[in-house]
């Protein structure tokens, strides 16, 4: 539920239940004043009667049913004693139109000109009451439901024109990534809180903007400050090497250096490579058919596996198509393949099977690796391999976090990794 | 030929000019921004290799400015950066090639006599050594003007030793350039060591003047003598 539905929702609630109850509260009150209107009417009657029976006794045995009917009838002393009058609604019988007709009655206890006790009965037809009780039931309901239409109107639109600049915020924050070119955000509302959150929200984006330029900037500049010192190494090494004085074991030594320094521009190249990934540095995500890039891989390591005496499988049974950055998918694929060559002792046997959402990639090992650690950087379980940089599998688990693909190992005697296409 | 290295890192731009001086290239240097604009105005070079970060300035600005200028040098970028973005950014402006740091200097040898191949030689890219004749665009061989088979490894590694001839090479620069990176994270390097018998046969008994030599416990060396 959005926050205007909700806001909206809540609103309507609440004054349904208000203007229901000052509806209902008006409606008897306007009653109540009705009624009294009646019972006043029925005692200045009474007045009147009893002003009239006490100038002519005779009017004692008549009766009006005519209009205002009353009819008056003896009490005895008891009866008088504890008499109280009453007001209370009733019904008459109309000869004329075969019907009964609402009344509004009043009995009243009065002493007559003969020191006798008279209980006077006065009828006061409440038709015209009852219609004007009607119409102002009618017109109390049509009010109510006008005045709630307009209500949930008006604050519908009055709502959605306040929230307006909310929403415009947030279609900026989605569209806000940091190293990207941040989309105009419209700041000029005349909400103080919103033109805060609007300001918050810019300066938040600046901050995120430049903490991610500065990581970028030190990456670059790690990056550069490593590279060129390994560079320089490399060079004078190549230098050194082509000195027709050294001995094969001089040039042994060379060659030891050779590999560690290679050691170390892979770490330096990795590392780089895994902060770029984390900072979500590659765009361009493409269709990468990794059906077609394992048979790459596999026919560019050919001379690995042939150097084992490896055997290795590649069934397919569908088009496993990623969308992702091509060279990442490259990384992810290459790592996993020689993983799976330089780990399978000699002779051993890897099997790549592909359908069109899974990727198997599986070979023979020794012992299973250990699941908690086996995707933290520098991780080398105990295969001994010393030129494992142990960023290997970091590496690919973070590009397969990063495209959201699924990624599971198992151990049954072989370590199979299973890439899963989500979604 | 006359080449000019745009480079801050003065270890780095010495090791690169004595190895290119040892190909018989001229070699000059500069260190910063202003320098290399100066002898880019004053002279003419046939390729230039490019730092991009210099002091004082891009190298970036640079290549552009040689771009503005009509300049038929060959640019190389040597930078630090290698991501995909930096590359495409640095060809777009107008670079020939673009090579990461730290690299080969074998593969920068070869990186740029390539380059100066193609601009002098109005199309023709043939790399001619005694009877050897290599043809990188059609990915042909010839000895003795008979072709001679090749697989994609092989080729790629003569490739490389013919771009660097006389030169010793080490394992790790010719796993890396034929078998791309990361390849050198294997235990051993054995595997090239049957390519390149194979390569060494196939040359032999096409009669090449060229050898293919073994340096023990370092890598080969495509030793010719005219």
């Amino acid at each position: 539920m959005n926050l205007l539905r909700y806001t909206h929702l809540h609103l309507s609630i609440l004054l349904f239940l208000l203007l229901g109850g000052w509806g209902i509260f008006l409606y008897y009150t306007v009653i109540d004043e009705v009624m009294d209107e009646t019972d006043d009417a029925l005692a200045n009657y009474r007045d009147i009667i009893v002003g009239k029976i006490l100038a002519d006794s005779t009017i004692l045995h008549t009766e009006d049913r005519i209009i205002h009917s009353y009819s008056i009838r003896p009490l005895t002393a008891d009866e008088a004693a504890g008499y109280k009058d009453r007001f209370y609604d009733g019904t008459v019988y109309i000869e004329t139109e075969d019907e009964y007709e609402p009344v509004r009655i009043m009995k009243s206890c009065f002493m007559a000109g003969d020191l006798k006790y008279y209980e006077l009965e006065l009828r006061l037809s409440t038709l015209e009451r009852d219609d004007l009780i009607a119409a102002i039931l009618k017109y109390l309901i049509a009010l109510y439901i006008v005045l709630l239409c307009c209500i949930f109107v008006s604050t519908r639109l009055i709502l959605k024109s306040v929230f307006r600049p909310l929403d415009r915020l947030l279609g900026w924050l989605e569209n806000v990534r940091p190293g990207h070119q941040a989309p105009p955000l419209r700041t000029d509302t005349p909400i103080r809180e919103f033109r805060t959150l609007n300001q918050a929200a810019l300066n938040m984006y600046g901050r995120a903007e430049k903490a991610y330029r500065e990581q970028k900037e030190f990456i670059e500049n790690a990056s550069h400050e490593l590279q060129t010192p390994l560079a320089v190494v490399r060079g004078k090494l190549e230098l050194l090497a082509e000195n027709d004085n050294l001995n094969e074991a001089e040039l042994r030594h060379i060659d030891d250096i050779f590999r560690s320094l290679n050691r170390a521009v892979q770490l330096n190249k990795s590392l780089l490579l895994l902060s770029r990934i984390q900072n979500r540095q590659f765009t361009d995500a493409v269709d990468v058919d990794m059906n077609r890039l394992s048979r790459q891989i596999l026919a560019t390591l050919s001379d690995l596996y042939e150097e084992k005496g490896l055997h290795y499988e590649f069934r397919e049974t569908g088009a496993f198509i990623l969308h992702v950055n091509d060279s990442l998918a490259q990384t992810l694929l290459n790592n996993l393949i020689k993983n799976a060559i330089v780990h399978s002792p000699d002779g051993g046997r890897v099997s790549i099977s592909i359908d069109s959402r899974h990727m198997e990639i599986a070979n023979d090992g020794e012992r299973a690796l250990d699941t908690q650690k086996m995707f933290r950087r520098f991780y080398k379980g105990d295969s001994g391999h010393k030129e494992s940089t142990g960023l290997g599998l970091s590496i690919v688990h973070s590009i397969a976090a990063l495209y959201n693909i699924g990624i599971s190992y198992s151990f049954d005697g072989r370590h199979h990794f299973v890439l899963k296409k989500e979604n | 030929m006359k080449i000019l290295i745009v480079e801050d890192e003065k270890e780095l731009r010495d090791t690169v000019k004595e190895y290119l001086m040892r190909e018989k290239f001229v070699v000059e240097c500069a260190e910063e921004y202003a320098s290399a604009m100066e002898k880019l105005n004053d002279y003419d070079y046939d390729c230039i290799l490019l730092d991009i970060m210099l002091p004082g300035g891009s190298g970036l600005s640079i290549l552009s400015h040689l771009k503005k200028q009509r300049k038929q040098e060959s640019v190389i970028i040597i930078s630090a950066k290698d991501s995909i973005e930096d590359k495409v950014e640095g060809l777009n402006l107008g670079a020939d090639d673009y090579l990461a740091k730290p690299f080969h200097l074998a593969e920068l040898n070869a990186r740029v006599k390539s380059l100066l191949r193609r601009k002098k030689a109005g199309g023709d890219t043939s790399i001619v050594l005694g009877n050897l004749t290599l043809v990188p665009d059609t990915r042909k061989v010839m000895i003795n003007g008979s072709e001679l088979t090749l697989n994609r490894k092989e080729f790629d590694l003569l490739y490389y030793f013919i771009s660097n001839p006389n030169r010793l090479i080490n394992r790790t620069a010719l796993a890396e350039s034929v078998w791309g990176d990361n390849i050198d994270q294997a235990d051993s390097l054995d595997f090239i060591y049957s390519q390149v018998k194979n390569l060494r046969k196939k040359m032999k008994s096409a009669g090449s003047r060229a050898e293919i030599k073994s340096v023990y416990g370092f890598g080969y060396k495509l030793s010719f003598e005219e």
